[in-house]
């Protein structure tokens, strides 16, 4: 019975039966209306995507001001009830943009969604694909476009530096169009390569930094093979960190993917796009050294004083002369860049061409590149689509020679001089740059005989002049693919593609250089040219059913790679004014003046992945690849790569969904294993080489071999969290992983019978580690807008296993158990012996006499009384603990401002070149560190006393320093003029004027020109430059 | 419950029913359907093609039930690629044109009356367009306003937004659903609203004027048609028939007939439309097609459709 009949009961209204028939059927009808309202209105509708018109499960719709809602289900579908019509409704979910709709008749009402512009609606690029944000399980970050569009930097490496938490950008040195050394999440293995993987544009290019070398010793530095790609070709950088992302690359995918997509044509009118850039380069640190009268004086108090120095000209004598000013220079850098990109429904293409003409800091060293790109994509009809990216480079580097790796008479290079910066470094401030006629002086009293012939001596500023270090690479990288949607949702793709690198090496130092002065004049050339050719058949099927949507993908590969090298070195010409190009003027070189060779690799491959989504919030990444390696020995050359990944869009739960505050939650899980295999060819194999003893052929074993050799695996767990709040305008994501590497490709010490280093599966490695990164969009107004972006991460590397668990000592670095790849080992310094300290309680040197007051002193780990090697202990490691980068971009009206700060916290660097200037001689010109050196008036504790005593043979902590740093690596500010012409089709113009600082500053405690080091060895690298450059950007 | 009532009940059923029964006897009529805001016009030819000709029987669906066949649909937008079956042809009898309108209250009407509003500010108003590819935000007006507008899907928010070069999606604020009428009821209930609608709706029809609670956005417009457009109904018909102004969209309506299922009362409804009909467009507060395109639309029924029976 309802209220109304109670009503009606109560009041006695019911009274006749008149009425009683009257009355029925009004409250029938009144009861009808009544019900409608009070029962409410039903709406139901439908919630689709804006794009793919297809339903959008999992919706929330509620009524604005009224309390409860409702979730739309599998087919879209939802019906809410309502007090009343009209009515506001507010439909919400993950990935897209909220839409307020009112209702003002009850009809069936049909809501389109349009995605959102945020980092959960973007498309990632995935091996051999693409996947929504929203559907990662695995680790993957991108570069944010800020930092691809304001870090002006000529290569790819520069993007990436302080870009993404957990990699770690190190570059090699100032050379101009020199590689970095580029580790995501540490370094896995200790002989095989630690780089990541590259795949450009699908192509998978894998080119570490020996791959520009063509075997020519004396050449300084290298040059990077990723100076293929012009920067601002590239639109996308992703970092595939976890083995869920990355377990689809098999045996490439251990050392993490950098998946780089170029720019595109794009539909509509045609683009031009006009880059210019000039800058001035110098070196961003001088070195503090004595100066000729300091230097004068170290000579007359603590050496034989050669030249006879009095006190009257030691103080006449000045300054000097500047050897470290005269080797360095402001450089001049230009850029040049062009692209025009257009298309139509059916074809896009980009077209672009780059300039780049890069003077080093150091006197004739640059570097020039030319690159060219092509893009081309078109539908032949419905479904078919095929298209091609080419790209070619030239470029030349010119460098620095080197004593590294060059032994003869004595060795230069075991006194500190690695190249002719540093033996710029060493050359006595009292000694001439030139003569008084303006020619080089080549007569220094003071150098040993190892860089003497008769009076004759090196000049390094000559040496810079007039030597050839010259790299030249040729790259051409092509791929083409067909596509063909053969029914919806099954696409089959061919993909064939070639890489052709050529490089040559030219080096040549004549008979009046450092390099040459012993052999009377040297030289070589070297060419080598890898081929490689990657053939990839893949099969890929998209379907949604109901509250299931799957994305399946399967695939074969076919990589074959040949390298084909030969180099050749003579020495003594009779006249060295054609350098390079008159070699056979001289007389062979060494025992193998000429040599040539070829190696192939091939690599076959079956893949396979399936993401699986289920009510649009629970995800699964399954893949595998199988990869079988003719690098491998031959009853190990296949192995499995499995790995699964799992997500959940956590705040799409129904006890999330209401909280507006929370815009995206994702926890995210993966584990699998993958491989390495960079390691060179045939390297397996018992290999044979000829060389000439005494004009005679002789065989001697090369490569050890190792018919058990097998794939070094990693095994990979990842956990992470993205979440986003206010609206996405903050997000940020943390990851926690552990990395295990088992079989590590170690080169063992040779044994028994054995010459040569012996490959083998010894030894695991451990990195765990965890990564924060936040993003906040702090000021998002039409003319004023203010990003920041920051990341930190930190890992830790150990050693978990060696062969048969000994320490391996490398010169300076020691392989242990329970330590980091790439500690250093040596004695721990102990301040300096003071003039009252009882000496006989303190540990007898090296050479087991009692240490004398101004005398090192270090610390007698093993408490026998004595310092020797025993006493060394790990000093630390080339590992950072912490990596983080911070950038922020400030738009202002036309103004914008773009800050990138980078920085490492925790890595060792092992100085040497500091260790060799403060260890004075009567040659060599020294550190002013040395002003402070311990003397009785002078108690230093830092420095100890100077002598003429050799340099210790074992290293001390005081030389690997703390190359801890914060840089500020780019600030840009640009001004935009919009619109402000138009040209002869009436398109607007719009230009933009810039000016860039790189390197402005270093916060470090580092005492060498940069902390940044390559390898943590710092022989006197090539100084870090500090760059102004101003642009101009048109585009119509 | 007596069997008395319940007699009652089953003969008011009965006549209920049987009114159903009767009419689905009589002539089959000719079931037109689409756009709502056109029903005003389309309900007035309706009832004057019936006065001259009083067997028609003509029915404008509200609703359109499942399995009704229909045998006119209005359409007043540019259909897209595909949108139309094969034998699906169009059939052009009048053009309306959308006005930006906003709450009477609205600042923004003070903000921009003197200059008026550039084609280039409408449509920033109006539209957002999201650029996938770029991290920067979207560009914003610098006035505050909501934006109402139709669904995505319907006529007068496609030919706003093809008007324009946009996309349906990319017309921002508050969706409203049932009909054009009602973005003026959302703009009432908001001083900072703006939305855009067709005359016959923005006027009285019958007084001429402009609707209470409401005004139109200023334009940036010339000099002697800016007073003409703030007149009646009649002036801005006249003026809108007369002169394109980029800042005001103006679009055909016309009857989406298939050649398959045509009929020939359909076809002399049609011509009349063409013909006598037309003279009921500003009435309504719709704009009349240009005198070529009335001849053309003329032709092609007589080719088309005529030709057929």
């Amino acid at each position: 019975m309802t209220n109304l009949q109670l009503f009606f009961r109560n009041h006695k209204m019911v009274s006749s039966f008149r009425f009683r028939k009257c009355g029925i059927l009004f409250l029938f009808t009144f009861l009808s209306l009544f019900s409608t309202n009070a029962q409410q209105v039903e709406i139901k509708g439908k919630i689709l995507d804006e794009n793919t018109k297809l339903s959008v499960i999992g919706a929330t719709i509620r009524a604005k001001k009224h309390q409860g809602g409702t979730v739309s289900n599998v087919n879209g579908d939802f019906s809410l009830k309502v007090k009343s019509l009209p009515v506001t409704l507010i439909v919400s979910t993950t990935g897209y943009k909220n839409q307020e709709v009112d209702v003002y008749e009850n009809e069936l009402v049909t809501i389109y969604l349009a995605e959102d512009v945020n980092k959960l609606s973007e498309v990632v690029v995935v091996g051999y694909g693409t996947q929504k944000r929203k559907e990662l399980t695995g680790s993957i970050s991108t570069v944010s476009k800020a930092q691809l569009e304001y870090n002006v930097a000529p290569s790819v490496d520069a993007l990436l530096s302080g870009a993404v938490a957990g990699v770690n950008v190190t570059q090699g040195s100032g050379q101009p169009g020199s590689s970095s050394s580029i580790r995501i999440r540490g370094g896995n293995s200790i002989n095989a390569s630690n780089d990541p993987l590259y795949v450009i544009d699908g192509f998978l290019y894998f080119s570490d930094n020996s791959s520009t070398k063509a075997g020519i010793k004396g050449m300084d530095g290298d040059s990077n093979p990723l100076n293929l790609l012009n920067a601002s070709d590239i639109e996308s950088i992703e970092v595939l960190k976890d083995v869920s992302a990355t377990a689809i690359y098999g045996s490439r995918g251990s050392n993490g993917v950098i998946q780089i997509t170029t720019k595109k044509g794009k539909k509509g009118r045609n683009l031009v796009n006009y880059q210019y850039s000039s800058g001035w380069s110098q070196s961003a640190n001088k070195l503090d050294l004595l100066n000729a009268s300091q230097w004068a004086r170290l000579q007359k108090d603590y050496f034989l004083n050669k030249p006879g120095y009095t006190d009257a000209e030691i103080d006449q004598l000045g300054t000097g002369y500047d050897w470290q000013g005269a080797v360095l220079r402001a450089g001049v850098t230009q850029t040049h860049s062009i692209s025009i990109s257009g298309g139509d429904e059916k074809s896009q293409y980009f077209i672009s061409g780059n300039y780049l003409n890069q003077q080093g800091i150091i006197i004739n060293s640059g570097f020039e590149r030319f690159t060219g790109k092509l893009n081309y994509d078109r539908e032949i009809f419905s479904g078919f689509k095929i298209g091609v990216n080419l790209t070619g480079n030239k470029s030349t580097q010119d460098g620095l020679t080197t004593f590294e790796g060059v032994n003869y008479n004595s060795s230069p290079f075991s006194k500190g001089i690695a190249n002719s910066l540093t033996y710029a470094l060493y050359i006595p401030p009292v000694v001439p740059i030139y003569n008084s006629d303006g020619s080089y002086n080549y007569s220094n009293p003071f150098e040993y005989a190892y860089l003497r012939e008769g009076s004759k001596t090196a000049n390094p500023v000559s040496d810079l002049n007039n030597s050839v270090s010259q790299t030249v690479n040729t790259t051409f990288l092509g791929n083409f693919y067909a596509q063909y949607e053969i029914i919806k949702g099954l696409t089959a793709k061919i993909s064939l593609g070639t890489n052709l690198n050529y490089t040559t090496q030219n080096y040549f130092a004549p008979e009046y250089t450092a390099l040459g002065l012993e052999p009377n004049g040297i030289g070589g050339i070297g060419n080598k040219k890898t081929e490689i050719n990657l053939s990839e058949f893949t099969l890929a099927y998209a379907k949604q059913i109901g509250i299931h949507s799957f994305d399946i993908l399967a695939g074969v590969t076919y990589e074959k790679s040949k390298t084909n090298y030969t180099s050749g070195t003579t020495y003594g010409f009779t006249d060295a004014t054609l350098g390079v190009n008159n070699l056979q003027d001289g007389s062979p070189y060494g025992n193998t003046p000429i040599s040539s060779g070829i190696s192939f690799s091939e690599l076959y491959s079956t893949l396979g992945r399936i993401n699986y989504t289920l009510l649009n919030r629970y995800h699964l990444t399954t893949s595998f690849r199988y990869d079988y390696s003719s690098r491998l020995a031959i009853s190990h050359r296949g192995n499995f790569y499995p790995s699964i990944g799992l997500s959940w869009n956590a705040n799409e739960e129904a006890f999330l969904k209401n909280v507006s505050e929370i815009n995206n939650l994702k926890l995210r899980a993966s584990a699998g294993s993958v491989g390495n295999q960079e390691i060179p060819d045939d390297v397996f194999d018992q290999i044979v080489g000829v060389a000439k003893y005494n004009g005679q052929t002789a065989y001697k074993i090369v490569n050890s071999g190792n018919p058990n050799l097998k794939w070094e695996t990693t095994s990979q767990y990842n956990i992470g969290l993205d979440a986003g709040i206010l609206n996405n305008r903050i997000s940020a994501t943390m990851d926690a992983y552990y990395k295990k590497t088992s079989d590590l490709l170690l080169l063992i010490p040779p044994t028994l019978g054995n010459e040569n280093k012996q490959l083998v599966n010894v030894g695991n490695v451990e990195n765990r580690g965890v990564e924060f990164s936040v993003n906040a969009q702090i000021i998002e107004k039409r003319r004023f807008s203010w990003s920041v972006s920051a990341n930190i991460a930190k890992n830790q590397n150990k050693i978990t296993e060696l062969a048969g668990n000994g320490d391996i000592i490398d010169g300076v670095k020691i392989l242990r158990v329970g330590e980091s790849l790439g500690s250093f080992y040596g004695l721990v310094f102990d301040g300096v012996v003071q003039k009252n300290e009882d000496v006989t309680k303190l540990p007898t040197t090296p050479a087991y006499t009692r240490p004398q007051p101004g005398d090192p002193k270090f610390v007698d780990t093993n408490k026998d009384g004595h310092i020797g090697s025993d006493d060394r202990v790990v000093l630390g490691s080339i590992q950072p603990d912490l990596t983080y980068g911070f950038s922020s971009t400030l738009k202002y009206h036309g103004f914008d401002l773009f800050v990138l700060l980078q920085g490492t916290h925790g890595n060792k660097v092992y100085n040497q070149l500091r260790r060799f200037l403060e260890s004075p001689t009567d040659a060599y010109n020294v550190s002013a560190a040395l002003l402070n050196a311990w003397t009785e008036t002078n108690p230093s504790t830092t420095v100890p006393r100077i002598t003429n005593v050799p340099l210790s043979s074992e290293l001390d902590s005081r030389y690997v320093e703390d190359a801890s740093y914060l840089r500020l690596k780019t600030l840009t500010l640009g001004y935009t003029l919009n619109k402000i012409a138009y040209v002869a089709s009436k398109v607007p113009l719009n230009l933009r004027f810039y000016a860039t600082v790189q390197n402005l500053f270093t916060i470090t405690g580092y005492k060498g020109y940069d902390p940044e080091i390559s390898k943590g060895l710092d022989l006197g690298a090539y100084p870090m430059a500090r760059t102004l450059l101003v642009g101009a950007n048109i585009s119509f | 419950m007596k069997p008395t009532y319940f007699y009652q009940l089953l003969f008011s059923l009965f006549v209920y029913s049987s009114g159903f029964a009767a009419e689905s006897a009589a002539k089959e009529p000719i079931v037109i359907s689409g756009t709502k805001f056109t029903y005003p016009l389309i309900e007035k030819w309706i009832s004057e093609y019936e006065k001259v000709n009083p067997n028609a029987n003509i029915k404008l669906a509200v609703k359109t039930i499942s399995g009704q066949t229909v045998d006119l649909n209005i359409i007043a937008h540019q259909p897209a690629q595909n949108e139309l079956q094969p034998t699906q042809e169009i059939l052009y009898a009048g053009r309306y044109a959308l006005l930006p309108v906003s709450n009477i209250k609205n600042p923004l009407l003070a903000a921009t009356a003197k200059k008026g509003l550039s084609r280039k500010e409408v449509d920033k108003l109006f539209f957002e367009v999201v650029d996938y590819e770029s991290d920067e935000p979207a560009q914003k007006s610098k006035y505050k306003v909501t934006i109402y507008s139709r669904d995505n899907q319907a006529c007068a928010s496609t030919a706003l937004a093809g008007y324009f070069g946009h996309q349906t999606s990319e017309i921002r604020g508050k969706k409203v659903f049932g009909d054009d009428i009602y973005l003026l009821s959302a703009i009432r209930k908001d001083t900072i609203g703006l939305t855009y609608n067709n005359l016959g709706y923005l006027y009285d029809v019958n007084s001429r004027n402009l609707k209470e609670g409401i005004a139109l956005l200023p334009l940036d417009l010339k000099k002697e048609i800016k007073p003409i457009l703030t007149g009646n109904l009649d002036q801005v018909i006249n003026v809108l028939e007369s002169t394109r102004i980029e800042t005001i969209p103006v679009e055909k309506i016309g009857f989406v007939y298939s050649q398959q299922n045509a009929r020939k009362e359909v076809t002399a409804f049609l011509k009349w439309v063409l013909t006598d009909g037309q003279r009921f467009n500003h009435e309504k507060g719709f704009l009349n097609l240009t005198k070529d395109a009335l001849v053309e639309q003329e032709n092609r029924l007589s080719s088309k459709l005529l030709s057929l029976k």
